[in-house]
């Protein structure tokens, strides 16, 4: 494997990155996107063995940082987190394909960079995949924010200190909960000609049940092609939101190769009918969850 | 259709940049350092340079990611001032070739000597200095004292490894107990010198801690490890009373009892109990994430300068500097 670090131009600014090559042609490239705050080489260098991973498997890779963060020129004191910087990564995404001479992407990442990696497999031709790791897919619905603005913030001050308030409230804040707008406008988009994979580990799922109802619900209303290129998997060890045990790192790295392997297919090789291997029903029922 | 092939001048054409705002310049470097190659930043002013380098040294494990952002601001800052300022990786850590392995103190010290070389190799620069937060403190005076630095910078220091140690171990319990509160499965809560296994390093929160790593860093102790040292120092300490911290204290306190030129700055800020954890709070209506530093590392690097700009010619040759 070769590595080369680079300053990719986005407007005024520069986007720190680590192109990863494999020594023979590359069969695809992935961009690796982490959450906020993390640096390209993400928490315990896991991109970078992931970059070395992939690149073993004849596969690029470029790893990133933010803009205002890390070794990225910028500033970014206050950030919004609905507006992820899509177009910078679009963009640093381009430069390693031009540079690579890949024609096919696979796009990851966690928690922000789950939407950044869907909004590629949205918005970017031969973006073939998108692996999303513990995305955040529910946001409040309409009576929580018509709650919000008619009490103010005494009440939702009040609300978040007092314990029991919050329990009795909890169910209908859950009934109230609804996909993400841009797990709304971006995920059907994708699904029309990428395949996704949501990775969870077993405490998210459990704990988030609601989350995976919401997007249950939302893929039960796209044309069956669709449903079939989404697939949701569950991977043993945990903490996988911090990356929190090396059980889960190696649980991760092995599902994201293999889930990568299959997309870039070797010369010779045909990718797996998502008919043939999916049914329609089981796409959206983690791994080894009844 | 036959895919293309790899265009190198593309990628090196892209190693690095100018930036005409801030009058500086930074590159991408992939040197050997310690056993393997890493990957570095030079930054530099756009204009001539002054012949005092600056290499910073990070702290260690998950530190290095929470406190690498005030690296960048004041190395960018320093060279603005015009001194080239060297940041990198030690194995271990980043995109530094040694991936996945239990990190060594050893690394960081041998890293940080041939950084010190490298700097010493670049055009223009006749002294070299040191700079380092938290433990990447411990570790630039451990390296001034052994390349017989004239001048070093101290972030919030510790005057031993133990010090270190206890926070770092206070950080990794707090880390433990959000994942077990996150979890229905409750893990057994093991001590922070316990569970190591046969390969001599246990898993804390996703690191890999080597018994070796704990036990060098709790040998290291700048009372008995410095000694020969001279010139000139900094000590910023950072807290929320706006005096300087007393482990931050008792270091300014050694270099000035073994002879150095000991300056103390103190930055106050209501962050500073977090230094060295994660940098985002959500504020407001929980859509926008506040980087709680950013007061803080503008205010470190705004001392740093101050006091680079006022000890530099006492280092430098009265010939190289003109005056």
């Amino acid at each position: 494997m070769r590595e080369f670090p680079v300053f990719v131009p986005y407007g005024d600014e520069h986007v720190a990155a680590v192109v990863a090559v494999p020594e023979r042609t590359p069969r695809g490239l992935v961009v690796l996107a982490t959450g906020l705050g993390a640096p390209r080489s993400h928490r315990y260098q896991v991109w970078a063995v992931a970059a070395q991973r992939l690149a073993e498997s004849g596969i690029a890779s470029v790893r990133f940082d933010y803009p205002g963060l890390h070794d990225s020129t910028g500033s970014a004191e206050e950030i919004r987190t609905s507006r992820p910087p899509t177009e910078q990564t679009m963009a640093v995404a381009e430069f390693a394909r031009r540079a690579t001479g890949a024609r096919e992407i696979v796009a990851v990442g966690n928690c922000w960079g789950a939407h950044l990696a869907v909004a590629l497999a949205a918005r970017m031709d031969g973006c073939v995949g998108a692996i999303c790791i513990l995305p955040e897919t529910v946001e409040p619905g309409r009576v929580d924010g018509a709650l919000r603005r008619a009490a103010g913030r005494k009440v939702a001050g009040l609300l978040r200190s007092n314990r029991t308030l919050r329990r009795v409230l909890r169910p209908l804040r859950h009934l109230d909960l609804q996909a993400k707008q841009a797990v709304r406008d971006l995920l059907p988009r994708a699904l029309e000609r990428a395949r996704v994979l949501f990775l969870y580990d077993r405490e998210h799922l459990d704990t988030g049940p609601h989350e995976v109802g919401k997007v249950r619900a939302l893929l039960a209303r796209l044309p069956e092609g669709s449903r079939g290129r989404f697939e949701l998997r569950l991977i043993s060890g945990r903490g996988l939101a911090r990356f929190g045990s090396v059980e889960v790192q190696d649980s991760l790295l092995d599902a994201m190769l293999e889930w990568t392997e299959e997309r870039f297919p070797r010369q010779g090789e045909a990718e797996p009918d998502p008919e043939a291997s999916l049914a329609s029903g089981a796409a959206v029922s983690p791994r080894g969850v009844p | 259709m036959k895919p293309m092939a790899l265009d190198e001048s593309l990628l090196e054409s892209h190693r690095g940049f100018r930036d005409d705002r801030s009058g500086i310049g930074e590159e991408f470097l992939q040197p050997t350092v310690g056993s393997g190659r890493t990957v570095a930043v030079l930054s530099r002013p756009q204009g001539a340079s002054l012949p005092v380098g600056r290499v910073i040294c990070h702290s260690f494990g998950l530190e290095q990611v929470k406190l690498h952002r005030l690296e960048v601001v004041a190395a960018r800052a320093l060279a603005a001032a015009g001194f080239p300022t060297l940041r990198f990786f030690v194995q271990g850590y980043g995109d530094s070739e040694t991936r996945g392995q239990a990190l060594e103190v050893s690394w960081h010290l041998d890293g940080t000597m041939d950084a010190i070389s490298l700097m010493r190799d670049i055009g223009g620069v006749t002294v070299v200095g040191a700079l380092g937060v938290r433990f990447g403190a411990l570790v630039a005076a451990l390296a001034a004292e052994r390349a017989e630095l004239p001048l070093l910078g101290l972030w919030q220091p510790f005057l031993t490894g133990d010090q270190f140690l206890k926070d770092f171990a206070q950080t990794a319990l707090f880390e433990t107990m959000l994942d077990q509160a996150v979890g229905q499965e409750s893990q057994k809560s093991e001590g922070f010198m316990e569970g190591f296994g046969p390969e001599g390093w246990r898993d804390l929160n996703g690191l890999r801690l080597s018994r070796r790593a704990l036990d060098d860093i709790a040998a290291i102790d700048l009372r008995r490890d410095l000694r020969a040292l001279a010139g000139s120092a900094l000590v910023v300490g950072i807290s929320r009373s706006g005096s300087v911290p007393r482990e931050a204290a008792e270091v300014a306190a050694h270099l000035l009892a073994i002879g150095v030129q000991c300056q103390q700055e103190a930055v106050q800020d209501e962050a500073a109990p977090m230094l060295g954890q994660h940098q985002f709070r959500k504020i407001g209506d929980g859509e926008v994430e506040r980087d709680i530093f950013h007061d803080a590392y503008l205010a470190v690097a705004e001392a740093t300068v101050n006091w680079a700009l006022e000890h530099y010619r006492r280092a430098v040759p009265i010939a190289e500097t003109g005056s």
